[in-house]
């Protein structure tokens, strides 16, 4: 399976739910957290990822067991969401790696 | 205490979207907020709590569906207030400013990707809408060459003017991105062309309905024979136009009908026949008179060809020749604006 780079957003979004189930209040605070507040998730592009990670199978949505939030709309992440999310750190890791070589001349 | 209500007219295109946010925002800070947005225009109620206003496309949620409840929910988890929505897809949402938060927090599209999503949905709308304009298009070519019927040219210049403007707007939607100021100079002027080209299109439509139709129709029922062979009558055209020709003809044996205009020249001719039925739109027709003229052929025809009755026969014309013939004619114009 090849798939595109991840955005930004999409990359976070499957890593905040990594874990755990999340809302997507919650994705974005801890998005806002990880990236120290250089990654926004406005609620447009928040819509948008989740219904097209929902389409593509990645997540899917489930309902909360707490009485109190019992509403909210939780967001849980499957295992091909995270064979996705698996790649592209591997993606991220060659990039780095040679990045390191070329520019800081060091050699595996 | 009564609300003071203001209802302003609007007229954005749709891809000054944001000019009409930057509209809104102005004025909640005259004290002024949205409370119900439209195509049109705006309902404003006085109230100075300061809001700042967003609107979405998204044209695949249903009011009280599934999905309409999970796209309200992730956008009032950040503080989003759904407002209204139009019946073709756009959302208007407000959330109370707080001058402490960054810019980001008021912006619902973060990343040039979900915001080309969101237009390319419009884009996609433009394209089928395109698509059925060229289509009618054709449709009128396909009836110009199958009926001769006439291309209406104020059809043809509303169908190009819309194709352009809906290209304009696709144009323009791509060119947006995230963050940037609401600032073409073609979209200065795109709420006036929309507006012209809106008057434009009711003024025709109205010409088409009040316009003064003419409609001419006559009826004979006429006896007609070898001693009175021929029968006429005047038409008279009062506007010059064009007009759909019904002419229509019922005899019991050899009939010709002809239409002939001021300068003799035939504009109809039925043939030799008994009944006949045309029905002609877009006839051209000029102020005068028309002369409507029935003859019995058969004594010119027996007399020229020396026909035999075998041969008559054969022409299904058999009988007394000398007998009356009943003809009813009718023709009725009328034009066909």
């Amino acid at each position: 399976m090849k798939t595109e780079p991840l955005t930004e957003c999409y990359f976070y979004l499957l890593l905040c739910l990594y874990q755990a189930p999340n809302h997507g209040y919650g994705i974005m605070q801890e998005t806002d957290r990880l990236s120290k507040g250089r990654v926004k998730i406005g609620s447009g592009t928040m819509y948008g990822a989740i219904g097209n990670m929902m389409k593509k199978g990645w997540i899917f949505e489930m309902q909360s067991m707490n009485p109190e939030d019992y509403r909210k709309r939780l967001y849980q992440i499957t295992s091909l969401g995270k064979e996705v999310l698996e790649q592209e750190r591997t993606r991220l890791k060659e990039l780095v790696e040679n990045s390191d070589i070329i520019m800081d001349g060091r050699d595996n | 205490m009564t609300e003071r209500i203001k209802i302003k007219p609007t007229m954005f295109l749709v891809y000054d979207y944001d000019k009409e946010e930057e509209y809104m925002n102005s004025m909640s800070e005259k004290g002024w907020q949205l409370k119900k947005g439209g195509l049109f225009h705006h309902t404003y109620i006085q109230d100075n709590q300061l809001y700042r206003y967003k609107l979405d496309y998204n044209n695949g949620v249903h009011i009280n569906s599934g999905e309409n409840s999970r796209y309200l929910a992730i956008f009032a988890e950040q503080g989003w207030e759904h407002i209204n929505s139009t019946f073709n897809g756009w959302h208007y949402f407000r959330k109370k400013y707080d001058s402490a938060l960054p810019e980001d927090d008021y912006e619902i599209y973060t990343d040039d990707n979900s915001l080309k999503e969101m237009l390319s949905k419009w884009n996609r709308l433009a394209r089928i809408l395109q698509f059925v304009l060229v289509l009618s298009f054709f449709s009128q070519l396909l009836l110009y060459y199958n009926y001769r019927t006439r291309i209406s040219l104020y059809e043809c210049i509303m169908l190009t003017v819309a194709f352009g403007l809906v290209e304009l707007c696709a144009h323009q939607i791509k060119k947006k991105r995230v963050g940037t100021k609401p600032s073409s100079d073609i979209s200065k002027y795109g709420g006036y062309v929309m507006t012209f080209g809106l008057f434009l299109m009711i003024i025709l439509i109205l010409l088409s309905i009040f316009l003064p139709s003419y409609v001419y129709k006559l009826d004979y029922t006429t006896d007609i024979n070898q001693d009175t062979p021929d029968f006429t009558d005047t038409l008279n055209i009062k506007q010059t136009g064009y007009y759909q020709l019904n002419f229509r003809c019922k005899s019991e044996r050899g009939v010709s009908a002809f239409l002939i205009s001021k300068g003799d020249t035939v504009v109809y001719d039925s043939g030799a026949g008994g009944d006949f039925f045309l029905n002609k739109p877009d006839c051209y027709f000029e102020t005068g008179n028309y002369t409507v003229r029935i003859v019995y052929y058969l004594e010119d025809y027996e007399k020229s060809f020396d026909a035999t009755e075998r041969e008559l026969e054969s022409l299904h014309l058999t009988g007394d020749l000398d007998q009356m013939s009943e003809v009813e004619v009718s023709v009725s114009i009328r034009n066909s604006f």
